[in-house]
C-alpha cells in the first residue's frame, strides 16, 4: 500500500486536532486528591454521626456499609456509600427544616 | 519494429488510472467520514465539555455568594458540605488563604504556575491510585482567599479513547476496502480496455481489417470502441481511395501513355520531313496534356470518393451555381445549333462543395452537348422535392442501352457509339463520386421513353440537410 | 523583367529559365528555398516564380510568408504539383499572387508571368479602358467602338475587361476560366473559344480591323493592329 500514508496522516490529523481545541492550556502537575483516603473515610463517618437524623434506616445502613467497606480496604466504594448517607440525611434535614 | 509493437506491460500500480481514480474516491470518502466524526464529536464529547464548564461556573458563583453572605467560615463549611455529598466523586475544590495555607478542599496543594483570577485550565490528577483529567476554574475572593473549583473529566476522556479507537478501526476499514476496490476497478477497466488495445495493436501491426468488438452494454467503452471503429472505417475508405487511384493509374493511364509513346517512336523512325516530325511532336504534347487531364480527373474522383473534400463543404445557393454553368455552356450549345433550356428555381440552398458540384454539372452538360446532334435539345433543370435536391440534365441524343447504363458510371466506360468522341470516360464516374460525397445518387434514364432516339436523362439526387 | 526562379528540378528550371530569357527577361535561379529566400530578401526582383515544394526546410509557402512578413510585395507565381483546390487556396493565402499546376505549357507560364509582372503599379481606379477605337467604360458598363455602342452581356463585359486590362499580352484560356468565371476545373472542351468568338463577332461586326487575336498554342490577345 504505497499510497496509504497520505490519507492515514490526514485521518490522524483529524483525530488530533478536532476533539479538543483547549489542549494548549494543559498544565502538567503532580496534583493529588485528598478525598480518596482512609482518613477522609473516617472524617465522613464522623460527619455523618454528627448529623441529626443519621439514625434513619437508610442513612444508618449506608453509613454502616461505608465504614465496613473502608475498614476492609474498599475505600472508594466506602466513601461513596458514606457520601450518599450524608446526602440523604442532609436532604431530609432541609426537607424537615 | 516488432519490439515496439509488443504488447505494453500493464501500468504500474501508481500509473494505473483506475487505481488513481479509486484512490481519489477513497480520499473523498475519508474526508466525508472525517466530517461525520467531527460532528459526532462535537455533539457528544463537546456537549459533555460544555456541561462540565456550566456546572463549574454555577458552583463557583454559588460559593462566591456564600462567601459574601457568610464569610470565610461559611465558605469552608459549604465546600466541606459539597465534598461530603459528592457521591459520584467528581468535584474538586481548594481554598487557600493569602499565605497559601489550605483552608478547605480535596486538592493536596495549590498547583504551580497557574494564571490569575478567572483562569480556566486542565490538569492531570491522581486519585484512587489512577490518573485522570480535570478541568479547573480559579477565582480570587476578597481578603486574599483563592478558590479553585473543578470537575473530574475521566468520563469524557473515556469517550475520547473510545471514539479514537473507533475512528482508527474505521480508517483501517476504509483503507482496506479502498485498496480492494481500487484493484477491482483497475482489473475491470483493464478487462474492458483489452479488446480496444488488442485491436489497436493489430492495426499498428498492419491488419487494417480488425475492429473493436462492441458489447450490448452501450457504455463509455462501447462508445469508445464504436468511435474507433468509425475512425477505422474512415481510414480504410481513404486507403482504398488511394489504392483505387493507384490501380486506375496502373491500368488506365498506361494505355494513353503507350499510345503516345508509340506515335512518337513511329515518327522518330519513319518521319520523312522535319515538318512531319514537328507535327508528331505537337501531337505527342497534346497526348501528354490529355494524360495529365485524366490524371487530374482521377485525383478529383479519389478526393471525392474518399470524402477528403468534405472539409470544403459550405452553404451555397445551387440555383446560382447552376445558372452560372448554364450561361457558360449555353454558348457552346448555341454554337452547335442546339436548343439549350433551363428550368431552375429562384433559390435552392444546399450545403456542399461548390467546385465539385460545378464540375459534376459541367461534365453532364459537356456530355449532353457532345452527344446531341445539331438541332437537338439540351435541358438543365433543378428542383427540390420532399427533402431531395435534384439536378437533371436531359439531351435528345442517342441515349444509352439498359446494359450500357449499368456500366456507365464505372471508370473509363465509353459506350461503343462514342469511341470517336473526345473525352476521358471519367465524366460520369466523377459525377457519381460527387453525388456520393453529398450523400446522394446518380440515376440514368431515357429522357423521352418510347421515342427514337430516346435521349438520356442523368439526374443527381442529393438529400437536403 | 528581373525574375527569380526557385525550382529544385534541374530540367524544369533549365527549360523555364531558357524560355523566360528568350522572352527577354533576366532570370536568376536558386535550387532550394534557403538560397531562394536569401536572394529574394537581399536583391531586388520584379517577380518570383516559386516551386511550392522545395527541399531544404524552406518550402515555397514558407518563403512567401517570410518575405511578406518583411514587407516585401514582389509578385509571386507558384508552380505546384499539388492541384487540389485547398492547396491553391493555401498558396494564395500565404501571399502568392497566382498558382500554376504542373505540368504546364510554357506559353501558359509566360502569359501568367507577364500578366503579373505588368500589373498597374498605381492602385488609382481606372474608369475607362481603351484599345484603338474600342472603349470600355467601367462606370456606365458600356462598350463603344468608334463611338458606336455595342451591346454585350455582363459576362462578355468581364471577359472584354480582362482582355483589355492585359492589352498587348497573351491571355490563356485557363487564365480566362479562372479570372472571368472563377472556375478551377477542366471544362474538357473549348467552351472558352466559343465565348471569345461570340464576343469577337460582336466587336468586329462592320469593322475591317479585328481586335481580338488568337495566339497559336497559347490563347488570346487584344491589341490595335500594328
Amino acid at each position: 500500500m504505497p499510497a496509504a500514508p497520505a490519507p492515514f496522516a490526514f485521518a490522524l490529523a483529524v483525530l488530533l486536532v478536532l476533539p479538543n481545541p483547549a489542549r494548549a492550556e494543559h498544565q502538567p502537575q503532580d496534583l493529588r486528591l485528598t478525598t480518596d483516603t482512609l482518613e477522609y473515610c473516617h472524617a465522613l463517618a464522623r460527619r455523618l454521626e454528627s448529623m441529626p437524623g443519621h439514625m434513619e434506616p437508610t442513612p444508618r445502613l449506608l453509613g454502616q456499609q461505608g465504614r465496613r467497606l473502608c475498614a476492609r480496604g474498599h475505600v472508594k466504594t466506602g466513601i461513596a456509600r458514606l457520601r450518599r448517607a450524608i446526602r440523604i440525611t442532609a436532604g431530609k434535614q432541609s426537607d424537615g427544616g | 519494429m516488432s519490439e515496439r509493437l509488443a504488447r505494453p506491460p500493464p501500468p504500474r500500480l501508481l500509473q494505473s488510472a483506475a487505481f488513481r481514480f479509486a484512490l481519489l474516491f477513497m480520499v473523498i470518502f475519508s474526508v466525508a467520514a472525517g466530517l461525520l466524526v467531527a460532528v459526532l464529536w462535537w455533539g457528544t464529547a463537546g456537549a459533555i465539555d460544555r456541561q462540565t464548564v456550566a456546572a463549574i461556573r454555577a458552583d463557583t458563583l454559588a460559593l462566591m455568594d456564600r462567601h459574601r453572605d457568610a464569610g470565610p467560615l461559611g465558605l469552608v463549611e459549604s465546600i466541606e458540605d459539597r465534598m461530603a455529598q459528592d457521591a459520584e466523586a467528581v468535584t474538586i475544590y481548594l481554598l487557600v488563604d493569602s499565605d497559601g495555607r489550605k483552608l478547605a478542599g480535596n486538592l493536596e496543594h495549590w498547583p504551580a504556575g497557574i494564571a490569575g483570577d478567572g483562569t480556566w485550565f486542565r490538569t492531570e490528577l491522581h486519585h484512587d491510585g489512577a490518573t485522570s483529567e480535570a478541568r479547573i476554574h480559579r477565582r480570587d475572593l476578597p481578603g486574599g482567599l483563592r478558590l479553585l473549583v473543578g470537575r473530574d473529566e475521566s468520563e469524557r476522556t473515556q469517550l475520547d479513547i473510545v471514539m479514537a479507537e473507533g475512528m482508527a478501526w474505521s480508517l483501517g476499514a476504509i483503507l482496506m476496502v479502498g485498496a480492494i476496490g481500487a484493484s477491482l476497478v483497475r482489473n475491470a477497466l483493464q478487462r474492458r480496455m483489452a479488446p480496444a488495445m488488442l485491436t489497436a495493436q493489430g492495426i499498428a501491426a498492419g491488419d487494417l481489417a480488425r475492429r473493436v468488438p462492441v458489447s450490448l452494454r452501450h457504455d463509455e467503452f462501447d462508445q469508445l470502441g464504436a468511435t474507433m471503429n468509425a475512425m477505422l472505417d474512415r481510414i480504410e475508405a481513404l486507403m482504398s481511395g488511394v489504392r483505387s487511384v493507384s490501380d486506375a493509374i496502373a491500368h488506365d493511364l498506361r494505355t494513353p501513355i503507350a499510345r503516345a509513346r508509340g506515335k512518337l517512336e513511329e515518327a522518330l523512325a519513319a518521319a520523312r520531313s522535319e515538318e512531319r516530325l514537328r507535327a508528331a511532336v505537337e501531337e505527342g504534347i497534346a497526348d501528354l496534356d490529355n494524360i495529365s487531364r485524366i490524371f487530374q480527373a482521377l485525383l478529383r474522383i479519389a478526393e471525392a470518393e474518399a470524402g477528403a473534400r468534405r472539409a470544403a463543404f459550405a452553404p451555397l445557393d445551387l440555383s446560382a451555381v447552376l445558372s452560372d454553368a448554364a450561361e457558360f455552356y449555353e454558348a457552346m450549345a448555341e454554337a452547335r445549333n442546339q436548343h439549350f433550356e433551363t428550368s431552375l428555381p429562384e433559390q435552392l440552398d444546399l450545403v456542399g462543395d461548390r467546385d465539385l458540384l460545378l464540375q459534376a454539372v459541367a461534365n453532364l452538360l459537356d456530355n449532353a452537348i457532345k452527344f446531341t446532334p445539331p438541332g437537338g435539345v439540351v435541358r438543365l433543370s433543378a428542383r427540390c422535392d420532399a427533402g431531395v435536391a435534384e439536378i437533371a440534365v436531359e439531351d435528345s441524343g442517342p441515349g444509352l442501352s439498359p446494359s450500357d447504363r449499368e456500366r456507365a458510371l464505372d471508370r473509363f466506360f465509353r459506350a461503343d457509339v462514342s469511341r470517336n468522341t473526345p473525352g476521358s470516360g471519367l465524366g460520369l464516374s466523377l459525377v457519381r463520386a460527387v453525388a456520393q460525397l453529398h450523400g446522394g445518387e446518380v440515376r440514368l434514364e431515357d429522357a423521352q421513353p418510347g421515342f427514337t432516339p430516346p435521349g438520356l436523362r442523368v439526374s443527381l439526387r442529393m438529400p437536403l440537410p | 523583367m528581373r525574375i527569380l526562379l526557385v525550382e529544385d528540378d534541374v530540367e524544369v528550371a533549365r527549360f523555364v529559365k531558357k524560355g523566360l530569357q528568350e522572352a527577354g527577361h533576366t532570370v536568376e535561379h536558386a535550387p532550394n528555398g534557403r538560397e531562394g529566400l536569401f536572394l529574394a530578401a537581399s536583391e531586388s526582383f520584379d517577380m518570383l516564380v516559386l516551386d511550392r515544394m522545395l527541399p531544404g526546410g524552406v518550402d515555397g509557402v514558407r518563403l512567401v510568408e517570410t518575405l511578406r512578413g518583411q514587407g516585401n510585395r514582389t509578385p509571386v507565381l507558384f508552380l505546384s504539383a499539388l492541384s487540389a483546390v485547398d492547396e491553391r487556396v493555401k498558396g494564395l493565402k500565404a501571399g502568392g499572387d497566382d498558382y500554376l499546376v504542373k505540368p504546364f505549357a510554357f506559353a501558359e507560364l509566360l502569359a501568367r508571368v507577364e500578366a503579373l509582372g505588368r500589373r498597374p503599379s498605381s492602385e488609382a481606379p481606372v474608369t475607362k479602358l481603351r484599345v484603338a477605337d474600342l472603349e470600355l467604360d467601367l462606370l456606365s458598363r458600356t462598350v463603344t467602338r468608334s463611338g458606336k455602342r455595342i451591346d454585350v452581356q455582363p459576362r462578355e463585359f468581364r471577359l472584354l475587361e480582362h482582355l483589355m486590362r492585359h492589352a498587348g499580352q497573351v491571355v490563356t484560356r485557363t487564365m480566362l476560366l479562372e479570372k472571368v468565371w472563377d472556375y478551377h476545373f477542366d471544362p474538357q472542351t473549348n467552351v472558352i473559344d466559343v465565348h471569345v468568338s461570340r464576343l469577337r463577332q460582336k466587336l468586329d461586326k462592320g469593322f475591317d480591323k479585328p481586335l481580338i487575336h488568337t495566339v497559336r498554342n497559347a490563347g488570346y490577345m487584344i491589341r490595335a493592329e500594328g
